[in-house]
């Protein structure tokens, strides 16, 4: 017991830290960007003190939507990796973030055309939610031929590279769909690599509405989670009805995928990096692992946008492409210290 | 009729035909080579694998009839080697042995934490109850995951090679525990693969390819024409203080 309290204390400071990381983010998130403003100004705007519209209807949405795909993306990462026991599992790899792409661009160009949809951003600024919905299936469908193409998920590098597999051939037909209309290919394409720029309220309506739906029944199947790590014959050994609950999570994280894709395009790396960052401080409980999981995605991607819409202002970057030139590296990391320990 | 009986079991993979029964207070041992199928009739014992024919019947009802989590609360099953939670502290690691009586959402009451306590007690793993499993050694690990098994406080505990890892002296702390457990009524069957620790158990049932060889106490099956026709001819029997003792004769 003389252990338990430093450890819960450690613990406590993570979650402290990770609240702290949040706010800074969101207070430089509006403070930032093609006009900077001073940091009193935002925080009175913040607390509603004094009305200034460029923070209320242009920064606030998109750092807080932004902050809800980055908080899916990182719940979603951290239950694939274990629900399928694999700590490379994430939604980027595995496909599915690439099969709610092709899902959402597919219902954009049967809805009266592709262009016009894309170049106001209409699809997602009225059907935010049928375009969840849709791109629900997308990345459902697209985990388990990834599942299948690899034959399950024990083998690391089987998974690897049937999700590559997958992506590749989803996102192929995602850009010829886009192709379709080559005047548009630039907005079109800022929209795949992974972009908070088309968030406006009802986008972060959506979001919310849909990490409001699928993070409860996460959070409430960590013991499951845990369990899982002993094996699937020793979980149903205990008990648990373990198809049912493993459709479930699969369901659930697939969602977060989805919402996350519908709004903000494919940003990789997050679900897969903010529950590797976050093992190091708390262990592998899956009941501390998802709430953090939720609150360091949503700072991590709030600061990588931040480094996205100032690296080359006045013009932006796609925040995917800030993540996939941050997380690339960084999973490349990874895979050479399991082989070093392997 | 008391105990964990399984009749007639027909595949899958190797078995062919198997009958074998746990009764409380009982501690049977499965001996055999490689690939005879003692892991396979533990997991069909353990509700794990359906068999094709036959079937597993505990306290005279068939397996099949109990819900999952009260099958869960009588029969805890250790596999052999298999995943672990590395990041999960040894104390978490065993609390979900509870799960049984638990479910998805129940919270821990007095009972659990005692069972808790004891599982970690019995098996010398409260010293390391703060650490995360991955950092202990293999015997180390191999004790909490008992302990996980014992934590449901189960009737029949269904054991898979639980030597493995552990060295000489745990070897025997773990043998005793199980003639300790027994004394105060569990059911235990152990799949072993040295035939001096199955020795120490009070019936040995031996299988080789899916059938079941022999059968019974531990001096009447373990003769040497047996065990050479289980792991050939190399293998001689001495008897020490009424106990076979098996060696290789090199």
């Amino acid at each position: 017991m003389t252990q338990a309290l430093p450890l819960a204390l450690k613990r406590s400071l993570v979650f402290l830290w990770l609240v702290f990381l949040l706010l800074l983010a969101l207070v430089l998130g509006v403070a930032l960007g093609a006009v900077s403003l001073p940091v009193g100004e935002v925080v009175s705007a913040l607390l509603g003190l004094k009305e200034n519209p460029i923070v209320t209807e242009m920064r606030l949405p998109r750092v807080l939507g932004g902050m809800l795909v980055g908080a899916a993306l990182g719940v979603a990462g951290a239950s694939f990796q274990g629900l399928f026991r694999n700590p490379l599992a994430d939604p980027y790899l595995m496909g599915s973030a690439a099969g709610a792409a092709f899902a959402v661009t597919l219902l954009a160009a049967f809805l009266g055309g592709l262009s016009p949809a894309f170049a106001q951003h209409a699809v997602f600024q009225s059907l935010p939610l049928s375009a969840t919905l849709f791109g629900f299936f997308g990345a459902l469908l697209a985990t388990l031929v990834t599942l299948v193409l690899a034959g399950g998920a024990a083998r690391t590098g089987e998974l690897v590279l049937a999700g590559v597999v997958v992506g590749s051939v989803l996102t192929g037909a995602t850009t010829y769909l886009m192709l379709q209309d080559a005047d548009r290919v630039r907005a079109v394409f800022a929209y795949t690599l992974g972009n908070l720029a088309f968030l406006g309220w009802p986008g972060v309506k959506a979001l919310l509405l849909f990490f409001l739906v699928a993070f409860p029944p996460l959070l409430l199947l960590g013991r499951v989670l845990n369990a899982l790590q002993l094996g699937e014959d020793v979980a149903k050994s205990l008990g648990l009805p373990l198809e049912g609950l493993k459709l479930l999570l699969l369901l659930a994280a697939s969602l977060l995928v989805a919402a996350a894709v519908a709004q903000a395009g494919i940003i990789g790396f997050v679900g897969l990096i903010t529950p590797h960052l976050l093992r190091r401080f708390l262990g592998e409980d899956y009941r501390l692992l998802l709430p953090a999981s939720a609150l360091g995605g949503a700072a991590l991607l709030a600061l990588a946008d931040l480094l996205a819409r100032t690296l080359t202002r006045p013009a932006e970057l796609p925040v995917g492409v800030v993540t996939t030139l941050l997380g690339g590296p960084f999973f490349l990391y990874l895979m050479w210290r399991r082989r070093g320990r392997a | 009729m008391e105990g964990l009986e399984a009749k007639g079991i027909v595949g899958p993979y190797a078995l062919l035909g198997v009958g074998l029964a746990v009764r409380p207070g009982e501690w049977v041992a499965l001996l055999g080579p490689n690939g005879s199928g003692k892991s396979t009739l533990l997991r069909v014992m353990a509700g794990l694998l359906r068999p094709r024919a036959g079937g597993v019947f505990l306290e005279g009802k068939p397996l099949r009839a109990y819900g999952s989590y009260a099958r869960g609360r009588l029969l805890a099953y250790l596999p052999q080697g298999g995943p672990y939670p590395e990041g999960l502290l040894v104390e978490e690691v065993v609390r979900l042995g509870r799960l049984p009586h638990l479910g998805l959402w129940g919270r821990e009451g007095r009972e659990d934490v005692e069972a808790v306590e004891w599982a970690l007690e019995v098996t010398g793993a409260s010293r390391f109850r703060g650490r995360y499993l991955g950092s202990l050694s293999g015997g180390e690990r191999q004790r909490v995951l008992l302990a996980r098994a014992l934590a449901a406080r189960p009737r029949y505990l269904l054991l898979d090679e639980p030597t493995t890892f552990l060295d000489l002296e745990y070897q025997g702390g773990l043998l005793a525990l199980f003639q300790n457990l027994v004394a105060k009524g569990m059911g235990i069957l152990s799949v072993l693969h040295d035939p001096n620790q199955a020795a120490l158990a009070g019936r040995v049932a031996v299988l080789k390819g899916g059938r079941l060889l022999a059968e019974g106490r531990p001096e009447a099956v373990l003769t040497e024409a047996l065990l050479q026709n289980l792991y050939g001819p190399g293998v001689r029997v001495a008897h020490l203080m009424g106990r076979p003792h098996v060696y290789l004769d090199g």
